[in-house]
Formats: structure tokens, sequence, C-alpha cells
């Protein structure tokens, strides 16, 4: 009842006129965004992050939150009309989306990946708002050992749900954290890794580094692809699905959303594992799996519900524990802390307007994109005929000034052109970008908790086996480690 | 055994031994009083390890055919190079031109690699220029470099 009181006060600071123009305009940014191909939810969030400097932090973080729910819902409607994803946790939807474009049924294929990403999306938000509370509650309690051994269990699993090698996402993590490490000491305030550059002794910015490992690396690379601009032509009519569609559909939601719950909380996971799963999921438990890939319903629904699930309950982690499960949430992260807003258990304490106020911009913004996204298909369309040559001198123009706008500081650019160079090489040199982000956001605290745990302790590991909540996160990561080595030993004797 | 593996792992081996070294400068401390230098470290350590599994995979492991080549002028193509070094020459004359005339330069070049005409590009760059300094500078109230201290 609390809950619901508290979410109703946060709907009507949501409510106000300009919070409610902030929503539209995020998810409008968010959908475009999402339908652009080349540019993702985290470039853009960096990319975007100097719109939002003016506005007070709650309008802030409500425009943001609508970019990232945004990309979530207009990634699916490039990828069922032209058979490129406007964004990673899109990909799948490619697959039977464009199929049943192909066969006339783009309408029905956009119209449930809408529907289904807004079940999905409330869900999550229903999650997010009955679990948000008791949670923070909880992790109030949480002490240095505590915060060490939950960070460490979410660089396990950032690394164990690695999409391609362990090894290189290991060595991602390892580069985010030394790069983490750049600046002054925290608790002795000596510099570090700075090599006498007197604008690094503040650190490293996560802005111009996120602008350059997802904007203009990503820019770099797409200038090398030639994308095929066959765009399939839908009829604003045909865009809601029939009751066929919705029967074959709903267990595809429902386990979509399920999986999507879940891998949202799960650092490493988010909405493009939560993607690939639910696909294969229901590809496993078709009775003719021979469908997907031909133009199935369910391989719409389940990876649109999924994706739209973990955007929302990833906020879970963030917002209760102060610890970002994916990339997105990472520049969120960082977006918060320039607001001034430190997320974590003391957000809901300190902040509850703010707190509730997001809650209930993200319900606000997923009716939003419910009602906008379905007729201005039309216009997203057009928007995809934009050619990419007058497309990405401004995509350039908006890092240059993204990563300037931090700190009005040229030094910005020159970090965002390095990092954008570095992170193109690494997308050529088959390496994942993303926990190396994860990894420099989280590191401060992972170092700060791992030293006070040990000055607490005399220098005893003991601490970490003292706590419960710390055991149990430690006999968590034995686990993620060891089980996989078990299985594939006791797969290679068999 | 892929190449390219092989010789991203020698770069981050050297970068992983450059902050060990680093580390041991600005001390460990004991465990029980751990000093700046302690973290860098075992993130440093872990990275050696890493990249020597990785470079021994590749090493021992079977060619692989589909192998990229890993020469750098094929790994990056002209027009990615050509903008990464018009975004350096811009991140040194903002400063000394202020932001109009040099983002106005950036983007010209910038459209003219992208073949549009010049008179196309002119225009489109002007217009770029303004709008987004109306946007940033007044607006947002995002204080960009000054030309000759006015604009």
């Amino acid at each position: 009842m609390e809950a619901l009181n508290s979410l109703l006060g946060g709907l009507a600071i949501a409510f106000e006129f300009h919070n409610l123009a902030l929503i539209l305009a995020g998810c409008l940014l968010g959908t475009l965004v999402g339908v652009l191909p080349g540019i993702g939810p985290a470039g853009a969030i960096s990319i975007l992050l100097p719109l939002s400097f003016q506005l007070p932090p709650a309008g802030a973080i409500i425009m943001l939150a609508g970019i990232y729910n945004g990309a979530m819902y207009g990634g699916s409607t490039t990828s069922i009309l032209v058979n490129v994803p406007g964004e990673a946790a899109s990909v799948v939807t490619c697959l039977d989306g464009y199929q049943m474009a192909r066969k006339g049924k783009a309408g029905a294929a956009l119209g449930i990946a809408v529907f289904g990403s807004f079940i999905a999306a409330t869900v999550g938000l229903i999650g997010l708002q009955l679990i948000a509370g008791p949670l923070s509650e909880f992790a109030l309690k949480f002490g240095p050992p505590e915060y060490f051994a939950v960070i460490l269990l979410g660089f396990t699993f950032i690394i164990y749900l690695a999409q391609r090698s362990i090894i290189k996402a290991a060595i991602m993590a390892l580069c985010g954290l030394i790069l983490g490490a750049i600046g002054l000491d925290p608790i002795t305030s000596q510099p570090r890794l700075t090599f006498g550059i007197i604008s690094l002794y503040e650190g490293l910015h996560v802005v111009p580094l996120a602008i350059g490992l997802f904007g203009l690396a990503e820019i770099l690379a797409n200038l090398e692809k030639t994308v095929p601009q066959k765009i399939i032509k839908v009829k604003f009519r045909n865009l809601f699905p029939k009751k066929a569609h919705w029967l074959k559909a709903r267990w595809a939601i429902i386990r979509g959303t399920l999986i999507g719950f879940f891998m949202g909380i799960l650092p490493g996971g988010g909405p493009v594992l939560s993607s690939f799963i639910s696909y294969g999921v229901e590809k496993r438990l078709a009775k003719k799996p021979q469908r997907f890939g031909r133009g199935a319903i369910e391989g719409v629904a389940a990876p649109e519900s999924a994706n739209n699930a973990a955007a929302s309950t990833s906020f879970i982690p963030l917002l209760t524990l102060g610890i970002p499960p994916n990339v997105v949430l990472a520049v969120l992260f960082g977006a918060f802390l320039m607001h001034g807003i430190t997320p974590g258990p003391l957000l809901l304490k300190e902040h509850p307007d703010i707190f509730w106020c997001i809650i209930g911009s993200m319900y606000i913004g997923n009716i939003i994109l419910l009602v906008m996204n379905l007729p201005l298909i039309p216009l997203w369309v057009q928007v995809l005929r934009i050619p990419e040559r007058i497309l990405y001198p401004l995509i350039i123009l908006l890092c240059v000034i993204g990563a300037f706008s931090i700190n009005n500081n040229v030094f910005d650019i020159f970090i965002m052109i390095i990092f954008g160079v570095f992170g193109y090489l690494l997308r050529k040199f088959d390496y994942e970008p993303a926990p190396l982000i994860l990894a420099f956001v989280l590191g401060p605290m992972f170092e700060v908790n791992l030293r006070r745990s040990l000055l607490m302790s005399q220098g005893s590991f003991g601490i970490f086996i003292e706590r419960p909540v710390a055991l149990m996160a430690l006999v968590l990561c034995f686990l993620v480690i060891v089980l996989p080595v078990y299985h594939a030993l006791t797969k290679r004797k068999k | 055994m892929n190449r390219l593996d092989i010789i991203s792992g020698v770069i981050f081996l050297a970068l992983a031994f450059l902050v060990l070294m680093h580390a041991f400068t600005l001390g460990l401390g004991k465990l029980a009083q751990p000093q700046p230098g302690f973290f860098p470290f075992w993130a440093a350590f872990f990275l050696i390890i890493f990249c020597l599994s990785l470079i021994s995979e590749n090493i021992t492991g079977k060619k692989n055919k589909s192998e990229t080549s890993f020469f750098l002028r094929e790994i990056i193509p002209r027009k990615s190079f050509l903008i990464v070094l018009s975004l350096l020459v811009y991140a040194l004359l903002l400063p000394r031109l202020g932001y109009l005339p040099a983002t106005f330069f950036l983007l010209l070049f910038l459209f003219m690699t992208a073949r549009i005409k010049i008179w196309g590009a002119l225009i489109k760059s002007l217009l770029a220029v303004i709008l987004s300094y109306i946007l940033f500078q007044y607006l947002l109230k995002t204080p960009l470099p000054q030309t000759l201290g006015i604009l």
C-alpha cells in the first residue's frame, strides 16, 4: 500500500507539464535512436547527455530513461521492415520479423512487437516497484565486504555471460578496472597512472569514454558497411495483430517477459542477452522449430518482450544497490552522479521524490510509446531514408560536443577520439567493449570496498566468509566459475 | 591459431607490464594496509595471466583460415583514418579558432569525405554549425569556445 501511495506521488510529479514534455522528448529521441542503425542507446545517452545539463536532476534522469526505453521499442521497426537491427537487442528480431514482412505480415509483426513490449515493460515496472523498496532496505545493512562480494559476483557474471570469448571478456574487464584506477587514489589521494598529466588527476569520465567506444567507434565501423535500404511498405490499418496472432504469440510473450525480468537484474545480462535466450527457448519449445527463421510470430514476440522486460528490471540493481548491470545503465549511473545523485540504497531514503518520479515516468513513457509507436511508423520509415553521408557527420558533431561539454575541456575530446579508435580496433580484434565500461564504472567502488574490508579485518580475508551475504555471493561466484568447467569435463569423459 | 588474437594479447600484455611496474613505484603496502599500487598491481597481474592464456590458446590451436589480415592499413581503412585525423586536428584548433570556424571546417571536411558536392557541403556545414551553436550555446547554456572573444 505504501509503495502504491509513493508511486501515486511519483506519478503526480511525472504528470507535471515540463516532466511530461521531457518524457515525450526522451521517448521520441530513444525511438529515433532505436530506429537508426549504427548508434545504440549507450552511445546515444552519452551523446545526448549535454541536453540534460540545464534540467533538474529528476527531469534529466526521466528524459534519459525515456531514451533507453524508447530505443528498446524502436529497435524492432528497422529489424522488421529493413532487416537491419536498429540496436543490438533487436538483432534476433530480424530473423523472423523480416520474413513475416516479406510475406505481407509486417503489420502483425510490428503490432505484436509493440504490444508485447508494452506488456513486458509493464510487468518489469511492477516488479521494479515491488522489489526496489525491500531490496533498498536490505542493502542498507551492507558494509564494504558485502559490496565487494556483490560487485565481484557482478564481474563474474559479466565475464561468464560474454557473447564471445570469456578470456577476452576478462581482459576487457581488467582493462576497465585499470582505467578506473586512473586519477587520485580514493583513500590516500596520491596520483596514480596519470603520468604527469594534470587533466587525468580527476580520473577519466565515463561519458567521453562511452561516446568514444559506442558512438565514434560505431560510426567508424559502419563506414565500412553498405546497408541495404529496401524498406517494406506497411499500411496503418494492418498494424493491429489479429486474434490468431495473439493466440500464437501469448506464451512467447509470457516466457519472454519472465526471461527478460530475471536477465535484466543479472549483471552482464540485460536486454541483448535476454532477447537471444528467449528466442532460443521458443525455438526449443516449439512443436515445429523449422518455422523459426521463416516468419514465426513467436520469434518476434519473445525477444521483443524479453528486451523490454529486461530494460525495466535492469533499474533494480542500479536504483537499490548502486550497481549498474549493463552498459546503458553504467552510462546512466554517470549521469546520476553528474546531477549530484548517488544511486544506491540511500536513494529511496534521501530522494524518494526522484526515485518514485523515475518509476512513475517509466509507466507514463511506456504508455506514450505504445500510443505513439504504431502511428509514427511511417515517420520512422522516412527517417530511415536519410542518407548516412549526411547523418554520420552530424552524429560526429554531437559526439564532439557531448565529450567537450562534460568539463568544457578539449582534453575530453582527445579522450573520446582515443577511445573511439580503441573501440573500433576492439571490434576488429573481436573484443566486446561492454565489460570494459562496466568494470570502469564499478572499479573504483570495487577497490574502495576491498581496501576498506582489508583495513577492517587487519588484512584477513576471513571477513568475507564471516558475513552471510558476502559468503553467499562468493559461493555463487565459485559456482558460476566451477559448474561450466565441471560440465565440460564430464561431457568430454562421456 | 588467430594472429589477431596473438597480436592483441601481446599488446595488452605490454600494457599490463607497464601498469605493474607503475604499481610497484606507487607502493603495494601490506594486506592490512593496502597502498595506492595495491589494486592496479593485482588488476595488472590478472591481466597478464589472461593475456598469456589467450596467446597460448592461439599458439597451440589450429590455424583459423577465415582470419582477417592483421596489417594495420587493412584494419583501418583510409576513410576512417581521415576522419580520426580530422578530429585530432579539430581538437587542436578548437581552443585557438573557437567553435564556429573550427566546427565549420570539420563538418565541411566530413561532408566532403562523404562525397557530397562542394556547394551542398558548404550549405550543410554552415546550417549545422549555426543551428548547433544556437542550440548548445544559447538554449542549453553550454559554454563553447569563442571566436575572437566575441562569438
